[in-house]
């Protein structure tokens, strides 16, 4: 090897440990609909987004904070601090890789041309700070979003969507970090998984799950005054069940159950008569939970937990010592969320001879939850 | 006393790979990577003073003790504001003769050693001379890499690498330092096609062994 080899593998191992810049909170509002001008909007969001080295480990996406105005002038602050925290890759083999907290993986770079057609209004790459570029990490995008609704009359609304992401560098993988902010107050939070495989073979060691888990910080008007509960239905008694969540704690998604996250604020009431109080439900779309036994990954037991908001619990690995039982009442709360999207190795995944991992792709794979407004309007958003 | 090779080695490490980051304006509850060897000194020498650092790490000069990373982590209540209520110091380093993490935490203002745990299977990154060293023996003790190496121009095959967690105790390699390297010949600049041949290899760091894996 030639010293100017070994200077530029010098340089390269040295870049990958230099931490990037933080950057502060960029802002973006969209009204909907957004073909339509802002001040025919029906909806809006506004959102504040950051990319940060989670916990000195890589970088992620972050939603600071997100406001949704359910008409003009009629703003609430639904969401605090929301990112992927971890993402958790066991293999069949034994190897366990934590892509956020063992690393430092940083953003891709990414231009206009990774950006959709355009749809609804054009899309834009945006640098750290938000502001438009030609080469950036953030790239923001408004498409339609199919049918919202269909009358009787079979008159239809169509649905829009703003979409705001990043592609983590995370050495073989790429992992697509989205968000989604729907013109019904909805949320959407994906994370794609594409890859030159790490191993090039289709052995079933090779077989793995990506576990991405969320950290959210629900705000609803009033961070520290929300109640969550945990809800689900019994088909047997033909009855909802929910149970509210009073203390630090942890519980699984149960398909039969259709188990799902409610947090409400009960000091906040919509419009609607009589009023309810407003809440968001945190909705797995799970196509299976991945629990693993091995020594320290006890936080993989359950899909759901909820702890005490505090700026210092920030691994999901160390879950189960962040819930210790403390109470929840007049706290702040931090919900997690852990998905799961498994990979088999298939010969799409290849070149059409062997099994070399550098000679195809492993097309993207998506895992991630859906956090729905309940009684957060008082009558049917976007109808007449 | 100053630890040979743990925090001597990488405090002259750190100052030639800091980034300048860690002088930006951050919000009141951003965490920060501390990179700077100026900033880590302090907290560095607070570890070297304690004694339950020092018994955590077996009071043994010549252990193989790489910091891996030092992160400045606010603790309070997320509020409105997030302001913290104190500011710890929080290193990883990573203990090759137990295969054990230690995680030690130090108040950011008194410089007082408030925690000093050992961690099983626990995610630490790797040091900066500890990647050197897994490049290094791959290149030793693995043909094929040294043909990639041959076969790449002049700037090299692009490498990347994973730190794979050995969780289950049974595991012939749990506690043990693992680093997989992946190598990727480059394609020719400005040229929109994909990364050419590659190659992963698995480097055991505890056991300095080289091998392909699966």
């Amino acid at each position: 090897m030639t010293r100017r080899r070994q200077g530029r593998l010098a340089l390269q191992i040295a870049l990958l440990f230099t931490a990037p810049a933080l950057s502060p909170a960029a802002t973006i509002q969209q009204h909907f609909p957004a073909d339509g001008p802002e001040s025919a909007g029906e909806t809006r969001w506004r959102i504040e987004w950051s990319i940060e080295r989670h916990a000195g480990g890589s970088e992620t996406l972050v939603i600071r904070n997100a406001w949704f105005s359910r008409a003009p002038g009629d703003e609430v602050h639904v969401l605090g601090d929301t990112r992927v925290a971890e993402i958790f890759v066991p293999y069949h083999n034994g190897n366990r890789i934590y892509d956020i907290s063992n690393f430092g993986f940083r953003m891709v770079d990414l231009s206009p041309r990774d950006l959709g057609p355009m749809c609804i209004t054009p899309g834009m790459i945006c640098d750290r700070s938000g502001n438009q570029t030609q080469s950036g990490p953030v790239a923001v995008e408004v498409h339609d979003d199919s049918v919202r609704w269909m009358d009787t009359a079979n008159r239809t609304r169509r649905g829009q969507k703003l979409e705001i992401w990043c592609a983590l560098d995370a050495a073989n993988y790429r992992y697509v970090m989205l968000y989604e902010f729907r013109d019904d107050g909805s949320i959407r939070a994906r994370l794609g998984a594409t890859a030159s495989n790490l191993y090039s073979s289709n052995d079933d060691g090779t077989t793995h799950l990506h576990c991405p888990i969320w950290r959210i910080n629900p705000v609803l008007g009033g961070r520290d005054q929300l109640l969550a509960s945990e809800v689900g239905i019994d088909t047997n008694r033909l009855r909802t069940e929910s149970r509210p969540i009073r203390e630090e704690s942890d519980f699984p998604f149960e398909p039969r159950r259709f188990t799902k996250l409610r947090v409400e604020n009960p000091g906040g009431l919509n419009g609607h008569s009589p009023p309810n109080p407003i809440g968001y439900e945190l909705i797995p779309t799970l196509s299976g939970t991945g629990r693993y036994f091995g020594l320290g990954e006890e936080f993989t037991r359950s899909d759901f937990w909820v702890t005490r908001g505090d700026l210092g619990e920030l691994r999901p690995r160390d879950l189960p010592s962040y819930s210790n039982g403390e109470p929840l009442i007049d706290q702040p709360i931090t919900l997690w969320h852990m998905a799961g999207a498994l990979h088999i190795a298939r010969d799409e995944d290849f070149g059409p001879v062997d099994y070399d991992s550098s000679d195809g792709l492993a097309i993207v794979a998506w895992a991630g939850f859906e956090l729905k407004p309940r009684n957060l309007f008082s009558s049917t958003p976007l109808f007449p | 006393m100053m630890r040979p090779f743990s925090i001597a080695l990488g405090l002259v490490l750190a100052s030639t790979i800091s980034a300048a980051s860690d002088d930006e304006e951050t919000e009141p509850g951003d965490v920060r990577t501390l990179t700077d060897q100026d900033q880590r000194a302090p907290y560095l020498e607070a570890l070297d003073e304690s004694s339950r650092f020092q018994e955590a790490t077996g009071r043994d000069d010549a252990a193989r003790l790489p910091l891996c990373s030092m992160i400045r982590l606010p603790i309070g209540s997320v509020g409105a504001s997030d302001a913290p209520d104190r500011v710890v110091v929080e290193t990883l380093h990573f203990k090759y003769d137990e295969g054990v993490t230690i995680r030690s935490r130090i108040d950011a203002e008194s410089r007082e050693v408030v925690s000093v745990e050992k961690l099983r299977a626990y995610p630490t990154p790797l040091a900066p001379e500890e990647l050197e060293e897994a490049m290094k023996l791959a290149r030793e003790e693995s043909d094929a890499v040294q043909g990639l190496f041959e076969e790449a121009r002049d700037d090299g095959p692009k490498v990347t690498h994973l730190v794979p967690v050995i969780s289950d105790p049974d595991n012939p390699r749990f506690g043990s330092r693992i680093v997989l390297l992946q190598l990727r010949l480059r394609p020719e600049p400005g040229a929109d096609e994909p990364p050419g041949r590659g190659l992963t290899v698995e480097v055991n760091l505890t056991d300095r062994m080289v091998s392909n894996p699966l």
